[in-house]
This record gives C-alpha cells, structure tokens and sequence, in this order.
C-alpha cells in the first residue's frame, strides 16, 4: 500500500470509521479538533506502521496532506 | 515585635506582585517552554508597570474593562499584570472562538481597550470593535513611554483594593446574554493561597502550564498560584499534537514539578506512551485533573504508567476554579475529588434541605472564592445564589471524612475534553438556519474528550438540508468544540408528558442511529 491513491483510500475508511464520515478538510471542517488530532495521529501512526511522532498539527490539516505526509514517511515522498 | 517584621499580606494581584519582586527579584518567574531567557519577578513588575502607563495614557480608568486577546507567552502575563497594577478589570478571551462569539462577548464586556498579539491581531481586526486594538509590547522593546509614574511606592489602595473587581471569565457568549464571571482580587488571592497551602507548594517548585491561559483551571489553579508560592511557571502552548511528542523532555529540561491537565490530555498521554516509551523526569512529583470527570481506573493507569500520583479537583468557574482538591495520599479515594479547600461545602436535597454524610443531592458551595457575580447579569447571579450558597447544579455526595464524590448534573452542560458547552447555546445557532425549524443538542458519550455535542434537528417541510450544511453553518458562528459533531434529523423531537424536551429519549435515538450504521456496515461487508 505505497502508492498515494491506495493511502488516501485507507485514510478514507479510518477517517469515517473514526467520526462517520470523511471530508477533505479535516480540521476547517470541524470533524478533527486539536484533541482529536491526537487521537487519529496515533491511530495512524500504528495503521502505517510509522515511528512515533510521526505528525504535526499541519498534517492533519487535510486527507491530501496526510497522504502526502504518509507517503514521504514511507519512503515515496513523490507520491501524489 | 518591631513594625518590619509583621508580614502585610498583599490585598490586590499587583500588590502581590509587588510584594514578591521586592522579596526576589531576580528569580525566574515566567519562561516559554522552548524559551531559554525566564521574566524575572523584577522584570514582570517592571513591565507591568509600564503597561499600566501606557493604559493610563490611553485614557483607561480604573474598573474599565482590558480584553486580553492572546495567551500563553510571558507577554499575557505583563498585560494581565498591567491592568492590575491600573485597577482594571482584566477580561482574558479565547482567540480561537468564532467572530461572532467574540463580536458578542466584547459587545457585553464593553471594553475600552483590546490588547492583542501579532499572532491573534487579524482576528480582532474582522470585529466591529468600538474601542482600540493594540498589540502588547514584546518583552525585551524599549518602555513605551516617557513618562515616570511611581508605581512601585504608590499606595496600594489608590490602585485597587480586595473587594475590586479584578477578572471577568466569559463561559458562554454567542446568543442572549453572554455569561461573563466577575471576581474581585480577593476572590482570586484566597484561592491562590489556599491551592498553595493544599499542595505544599514553596518557592522551589517549577510548574509547567499546557492548558490556555484564557480558562479558568489554566489561569486561576495552574498559573496564578505561582506567585503566591514564589515559584517558576514553564508556559507551554495549550496541548496540542505538536506538544505531545515535545511534554516530558521539556519536562526533564525545565526540571518541572507539577503540571495541571484535564481528563482527555490523561487519555491522550496513555494513548501516546504505549507508542513511544518516555523517559518520566525524577523532578516531577505530581500532576492534578479538574474541568471533567475521571474514572479511578484512569487515574490508577495514569499512576502506575508514569509513576506520579495523578490528583483529582472539582471546582467551577463560579467558585473561581477548585473547591475541592485531593490530598497526596496514597491511600486516598481514586473516585473522589477530594476535600474542600476554599470556604464550605454542603449537599442539599431539592427543597434546598442539608443532607446527611453519604447521600447524594446538589452541591453547594459558599465561601471568599465564589465569584463576585455575574457581570450585568443580577437576574442570573440571583439565580444561582441561595441564602449565601453558590448552587452549583452538580450532584455529589459528602462523605464521613470530607471527602467529595461526584455522579451527575442538574444543569443542562455539556462537558467536551474539559470546556463548558451550553446546549441552548447551540440550539440557538442551529435554529438561526432558515431550514430548522427544531433543534435539540445533547452530550454522548465519548471515550476521548468524555462527552462530544450531537444535536436532533426538525428541518422544515421540504426542506434538503444537510448534516454537513448545518455543521458549516455552526461553524461559522460557534468556537469548534461547541460544534455538533453529530447531527440526527427527526420528525419530531421527542418530549415528556409535561411538554419538556426528553434528552435522555434524544440519546437513545442516536444509540440506535449508532446500532443501525453498524450492522448496516457489517451487511455491506459481507
């Protein structure tokens, strides 16, 4: 699961699966906050097999920036 | 005994400032978590007198209200100081609401000054403010005016005196009428004073603050307390994803001692650990959680994964902040919130009766540290006032030792990772949608943040309206914490046989939506 459209299609689920539904915008949406940004980035964290502290507040920003930040985590930072 | 030796206790905030600049002031008082250079007690008493004159040149007077726009640097220390030290009142405002929440909040307090950061400038500048915005001088610039006022030597009474009111605390703002917390200088100082003396705290002790400096548990519990004891504060910015990973080494750097948190930072500094093991520095003693509930298991987890006992407070923003506090004690009650600290504690039935030890009714607090009143708001204050006795809505039980039990609430509050959210609030933003014609928020239950709000919706006849529209719509007008996360659209809301909304029916309605989602998803999946 390296390439961009298989990681934003794996957030989608873990996203909706998390609050009901998935939106682009997670954080100007209202469906992710600071606290909750958290609890997701630890949940992908383990879901992508990524080292600790793997996020910042501005990955969370977005299921694109997320990907993004995903895929260069993994080693295909091209990915997009 | 020789005049010099008797201890004049300091009757106002900038009196106590005072008091500690001359007692040391080349201690660190103040210092940013990622900072090096710590404000001494000496340097925020001197900025804080200088932005006490430049609040007098701009033609502040005494008992106006400042609305402090920013938090969390050494800078909201040396404005909140500074109105002190000028008899004003200080009103510290979440720059995170909505436009339209601090639109109401400002149109209430009536301030005649906004004091801002570069950081939160641009947006007080989208408000229709009718009084000044100014940007706080960063520490370190050259004093902002010429003039030499002698406020180290002026008499404290010309300032203030303990009955002044000091601080205004908005809980709630967008519709009706905002609820604004007042307290005088003696609300605040009795309370600095006994947290002190509960915890033990002396001149030696670093506290860290990671919750925002514009709440009350952040600002009365966490911060102000330190000078009172004479301590160094560490100011972090509120909790947050970038902090996480950052907490315990910025504990080890600063050798911090103590910290306040609220239930959901527990969770999420569980959560965490299990993922990246730390290494808990050995200055830490211990960590105290107020603002919502917290379970004994979670307490006992929190304890035995980081080695510090973890203590459990109970207090409102009415009672400026703790009422009750759990002593360090190993054999003390995990499910209790401790004893009470500050004036007395009783539980009453619902004819206002005084209820034995161990039965539970509402709990009522009276006592030097319940807020002066609502602001503009006698109705309200009255309200909530019984013969003396602060009710506080909250059912508890008292029990043979003094010890404070907690099991549900009269009032209708929301409780979301520690901030108030009140459902009429809400309702009313959701009803200002021309395609609503009924709405109803309520709390559910969640494992991170203890509750998140979910609101049942009427739409209008023919109307398409959608879950996502009316979240936008919220949005716009609300802080993001009292969004609805969850919206159900019902026929009808659901009411009792004397016609009042039946919350607990609303719950079930959306347990059930919960259920249906889930098998719905589990046929999907075959």
């Amino acid at each position: 699961m390296n390439t961009a459209a298989d990681i934003r299609s794996r957030l989608l689920v873990i996203v909706s699966e998390q609050y009901g539904r998935a939106e682009e915008e997670l954080i100007a949406s209202g469906l992710v906050d600071s606290l909750h940004a958290i609890a997701l980035a630890l949940k992908l964290e383990r879901e992508f097999d990524l080292p600790p502290n793997s996020f910042l507040l501005t990955d969370m920003r977005s299921i694109t920036a997320l990907t993004l930040r995903i895929a260069a985590a993994r080693g295909n930072p091209g990915a997009s | 005994m020789p005049a010099d030796s008797v201890t004049v206790l300091p009757t106002t905030l900038g009196a106590l400032l005072r008091m500690r600049a001359r007692q040391r002031p080349e201690q660190a008082l103040v210092c940013a978590a990622d900072g090096e250079a710590a404000m001494s007690y000496g340097d925020l008493n001197h900025h804080a007198s200088e932005f006490a004159q430049l609040l007098k040149r701009l033609g502040c007077a005494a008992g106006d209200r400042i609305v402090i726009g920013f938090g969390n640097t050494p800078e909201f220390f040396v404005a909140l100081f500074g109105c002190w030290r000028a008899g004003m009142i200080a009103v510290p405002v979440d720059q995170m609401l909505a436009g339209a929440e601090l639109q109401a909040i400002v149109m209430h307090a009536q301030p005649v000054l906004v004091v801002t950061d570069p950081g939160a400038r641009a947006q007080w500048q989208q408000l229709q403010l009718t009084c000044s915005l100014i940007e706080a001088p960063a520490i370190g610039h050259p004093p902002v005016t010429g003039e030499s006022v002698d406020w180290e030597n002026e008499p404290v009474s010309a300032q203030a005196s303990a009955d002044s009111p000091a601080l205004l605390l908005y809980t709630s703002g967008t519709t009706g009428e905002p609820k604004g917390v007042l307290y005088s200088h003696g609300n605040l100082l009795a309370k600095l004073r006994t947290i002190s003396e509960w915890f033990g705290f002396d001149s030696s002790y670093v506290t860290l603050c990671l919750l925002p400096t514009h709440f009350g548990h952040g600002l009365i519990c966490n911060c102000l307390p330190v000078l009172d004891y004479g301590g160094t504060l560490i100011l972090a910015a509120p909790f947050s994803l970038d902090l996480i990973g950052r907490l315990w080494p910025i504990i080890e750097r600063h050798g911090v001692n103590y910290f306040s948190s609220v239930p959901t930072v527990v969770r999420l500094l569980l959560q965490h650990v299990r993922r990246d093991p730390v290494r808990i520095a050995p200055s830490l003693k211990f960590v105290t959680c107020a603002s919502a509930p917290l379970r004994s298991e979670e307490v006992e987890m929190f304890q035995s994964t980081f080695g510090v006992p973890l203590l459990n407070c109970y207090g409102l923003t009415e009672t400026t902040g703790w009422s009750t506090c759990s002593a360090n004690d190993p054999y003390r009650d995990l499910a209790a919130v401790g004893k009470v600290i500050t004036g007395e504690l009783r539980v009453v039935d619902a004819l206002g009766q005084p209820l034995p030890q161990g039965q539970q009714g509402e709990i009522q607090i009276r006592g030097r540290a319940v807020m002066l009143g609502y602001f503009k708001n006698p109705a309200l204050t009255a309200s909530v006032m019984r013969d003396g006795w602060f009710a506080t809505g909250d059912v508890g039980a008292l029990g043979a030792d003094g010890t404070v039990t907690l099991h549900s609430r009269i009032k209708e509050l929301i409780i979301c990772a520690g901030k108030n959210v009140y459902p009429t609030e809400v309702d009313d933003v959701l009803m200002s949608h021309p395609d609503v014609a009924e709405a109803c928020t309520v709390g559910l239950e969640d494992a991170l943040t203890g509750e998140q709000v979910a609101a049942c919706v009427v739409r209008v006849t023919g109307s398409a309206l959608s879950a996502q529209a009316l979240i936008a719509h919220a949005q716009r007008r609300l802080a993001a914490y009292k969004c609805p996360k969850r919206i159900l659209f019902v026929d009808s809301i659901p009411r009792t046989s004397r016609g009042k909304v039946n919350r607990s029916s609303l719950c079930t309605l959306f347990a059930k939506q919960a259920a249906r989602s889930v098998s719905e998803d589990s046929r999907a999946n075959v």
